[in-house]
């Protein structure tokens, strides 16, 4: 495996005395793409906010783009940060802007307005190229449902440094043809050869298995499995026998 | 004892977030951190929002104002010295107070609901992970507003009053408009008027300080959006009236 973009060791997350992951360990090896699966609960947004230094560990260890995210000073931090795209499970669209300033916003590292020519350039294409081009100036709030989801990935995609790129559930809500474009989507930038790593929640397994190098299976905030799709359809655990024999059940 | 010992931590804890809140604003204020296109925005909102219902207050407070007085007056025959009194009343304490407590009402308010809607949909953890402090970035262009905006007001709210006083003066007891324009004129109540508006640059940071930091940490969704809000109107004219206080025995 490449040396990892993500190495979390014995992560413990707890929420108002529930714990959310227990004794977590992931490797996540650099450019690939990587799919996270479990049931409702199992813990899967909370990993994906861990990685994405969203939310701190209580305890554990850390480690993303190479640095302890522990011993990080906040300009590191805010280093690490910006070579993160992340696309929220609740989007986290910024509602009182319009759709291209939302991406411009990514693009320029919060100032939309000091864009230049070639900043707009890559958020037009960006945004293009999940279909929503013909919106740029229509509010993120007057979307619909569908169409916010593909502005959020678009500003997943946007920070220019970005070799960390989270979706946690990109295609929820979304009709079976725009899921596969957006899927196809993810996996084309993330192959394009710039090294990026992409990290995948989602209930379409198919969709998943087809595109991702690796797969992690999370049960009750731990990771039970990680392996190649086709080991993971092999496999004979029974919860991962069944969340990849009979997905929908286990939809969160 | 124990509710009292919550009680403290409680203030303890919510006055130490205000001062940080406010250190971090008045920082990127200085730094101009504060993107021009957002203060020009807040500006905006601050006074669309707020000026009418201060225009209408101001004119009620007036009438009120001398209704109230006008017996005293009449049986008195202190007609020349009812401009000079509602010039007093209006300047140093009436209009600075009133006007700060219907801004923290109308602008603090909207500021606690628009920032807790961020924090529950997500958008200030999205703005961290574009590297953007959401403290200073979301609270600085808010502090310029309210700062520079109530001042305005109140000057503004101020004028109204004594032109409704006059008004009214001319309506219930007879008094020509000039004579109790005059009255305020010659009563060297340009100190009580300089006062007044200088208090409500503290009151501008109060309702500021108040209003961003109750709406950075709302928590529990919508439940705990509306009780930010109700506590957002209710500790700013707490804050209104101890600077009142502290302001006027300094000066006294």
């Amino acid at each position: 495996m490449p040396d990892p973009a993500v190495d979390l060791s014995g992560v413990h997350v707890r929420f108002n005395d529930r714990t959310i992951l227990q004794d977590c360990n992931l490797r996540l090896g650099a450019g690939l793409i990587h799919g996270i699966v479990g049931s409702g609960g199992s813990g899967r947004s909370t990993l994906l906010k861990v990685i994405g230094t969203v939310i701190p560990a209580d305890a554990g260890r850390v480690t993303i783009l190479g640095h302890d995210i522990d011993q990080c000073g906040g300009d590191v931090l805010a280093s690490i940060r910006s070579r993160i795209g992340f696309q929220f499970q609740n989007l986290a669209l910024f509602d009182s802007f319009d759709v291209i300033d939302n991406v411009l916003f990514a693009v320029t590292g919060g100032d939309p307005d000091g864009a230049e020519v070639a900043d707009r350039e890559r958020a037009v294409e960006l945004l293009d190229s999940v279909g929503l081009g013909d919106f740029l100036h229509r509010h993120a709030g007057q979307l619909s449902g569908g169409m916010q989801r593909r502005l959020a990935i678009a500003r997943a995609f946007a920070p220019r440094q970005a070799m960390l790129h989270i979706f946690d559930d990109p295609v929820a809500g979304l009709d079976p043809v725009t899921s596969s474009r957006i899927l196809g989507l993810i996996a084309s930038r993330c192959r394009s050869g710039t090294g990026t790593t992409a990290v995948i929640s989602t209930h379409e397994i198919d969709a998943l298995l087809a595109i991702c190098d690796l797969v992690h299976v999370i049960h009750q905030g731990s990771i039970i499995f990680s392996g190649t799709p086709a080991q993971a359809v092999g496999n004979r655990q029974e919860v991962v026998a069944r969340l990849f024999r009979d997905p929908v059940l286990h939809r969160g | 004892m124990g509710l009292t010992s919550n009680a403290a931590t409680t203030v303890l804890e919510t006055t130490g977030a205000m001062a940080v809140t406010s250190w971090t604003a008045l920082t990127a204020l200085v730094r101009g951190r504060a993107g021009r296109r957002q203060a020009l925005r807040q500006i905006a909102i601050v006074s669309v929002d707020s000026l009418p219902v201060l225009v209408l207050i101001s004119l009620l407070s007036g009438f009120v104002m001398v209704l109230e007085s006008a017996s005293y007056v009449e049986s008195l025959g202190a007609f020349s010295l009812m401009g000079w009194a509602f010039g007093l009343v209006t300047l140093s304490q009436l209009g600075p107070v009133l006007v700060a407590l219907m801004f923290a009402a109308r602008a603090g308010a909207r500021t606690t609901a628009e920032l807790g809607a961020m924090a529950v949909t997500g958008q200030l953890d999205a703005l961290r992970l574009l590297g953007i402090d959401p403290v200073g970035y979301l609270a600085a262009p808010r502090f310029l507003a309210m700062i520079v905006m109530l001042p305005l007001m109140t000057a503004l709210c101020d004028a109204i009053a004594i032109g409704a006083g006059a008004v009214g003066a001319a309506v219930v007891v007879g008094l020509g408009p000039a004579l109790f324009l005059q009255s305020i004129a010659q009563g060297g109540l340009m100190d009580e008027f300089l006062l007044g508006i200088a208090r409500t640059f503290l009151f501008g940071g109060a309702i500021a300080a108040v209003s961003c930091t109750f709406g950075f940490r709302v928590r529990g969704g919508a439940a705990g959006a509306g009780r930010a809000v109700n506590d957002c109107v209710v500790v700013s004219a707490l804050a209104v009236f101890v600077i009142d206080l502290i302001f006027t025995i300094a000066v006294l």
